[in-house]
């Protein structure tokens, strides 16, 4: 075995026996920190039943107004009517005093 | 909590239903082991405060995934590898280790480990620690994780499978490459050696 190799071995096995730092505290702050992202996580979670009502309500609103604005064009105006009573008055009027 | 007495499943179901003294009870109970594996596969430029925190996130944030077929801290450990490795992987750059980068106790135990065959002194184990884990920056994530896995925390290859998901000849054949590369590094600092 080449010494580098042999010293690398004995580097390796001594890196393996130091002791481990213990890490049962966890660092001030650190605890409340992660507990209020956990909480601003579920509020967000929450609001997505509303979040989804309202985008449901807005979807409709939008739907109803389409629909009212096409039912609006097709259907004949109140004031079509009054002009072709108009016209065929005139037509009466001419037919009678050409 | 005493921790024999501790249900972890009991809790994170009551963590799953919002339950806040829960979710302190649970990160208490996790704290230890995920603030060791951060430790072990820290990247250089990120707090081992923020990568904690990223982790408990996700551990929170994915419990409802969590299906129970494995412990809960195994789940957890394979959450924590793989952000660190993710965290690893966006650091591209990994510096060469030089001869002059070497504290006066570091170059002190690489010359009594390449003095004679005899072990070090356990004086000099926390120094030795600290090159491996600086020879350690230069390898590839998954070669770093591997090397510090199996040889710095002597865990098996059973384990290392449980903990990263990889198969067992997947394992084999990194680790042997990733220790080839390391002892090649090593190579490369004693030759700096004046």
């Amino acid at each position: 075995m080449k010494p580098t190799k042999q010293a690398f071995e004995r580097l390796l096995d001594a890196a393996a026996k130091a002791p481990a730092e213990p890490a049962s505290v966890p660092p001030f702050g650190l605890e409340t920190r992660v507990l209020a992202q956990w909480r601003a996580a579920g509020m967000d979670e929450d609001s997505v039943p509303l979040l989804t009502f309202l985008r449901h309500a807005m979807f409709s609103a939008a739907l109803v107004l389409v629909l009212s604005a096409a039912w609006s064009l097709t259907r004949p105006g109140p004031g079509s009517t009054g002009d072709e009573a108009a016209f065929l008055d005139y037509e009466i009027q001419m037919s009678l005093n050409p | 909590m005493p921790e024999l007495s501790f249900d972890v499943a009991a809790c994170a179901e009551r963590v799953r239903r919002r339950d806040e003294d829960a979710a302190r009870a649970l990160f208490r109970h996790l704290y230890p082991l995920v603030a060791r594996l951060v430790r072990s596969h820290l990247p250089r430029r990120t707090s081992q405060e923020d990568l904690v925190q990223t982790v408990f996130m996700k551990v929170f944030a994915n419990l409802d995934r969590f299906s129970g077929t494995v412990p809960l801290e195994h789940w957890v450990s394979r959450i924590a590898i793989n952000t660190c490795l993710n965290q690893l992987a966006a650091e591209k750059a990994r510096p060469e280790l030089r001869w002059a980068d070497l504290s006066e106790e570091q170059t002190d135990a690489l010359e009594a480990a390449t003095a004679g065959p005899k072990e070090l002194d356990p004086g000099r184990n926390v120094a030795a620690r600290e090159i491996v884990e600086k020879l350690l920056a230069q390898l590839a994530p998954a070669d770093r994780l591997l090397m510090t896995l199996m040889h710095l925390e002597g865990r098996s290859v059973a384990e290392v499978r449980q903990i990263t998901g990889w198969n067992v000849p997947v394992i084999k054949v990194r680790a042997f490459r990733a220790r080839r590369k390391l002892r090649k590094h090593f190579e490369r600092l004693m030759a700096e050696r004046v």
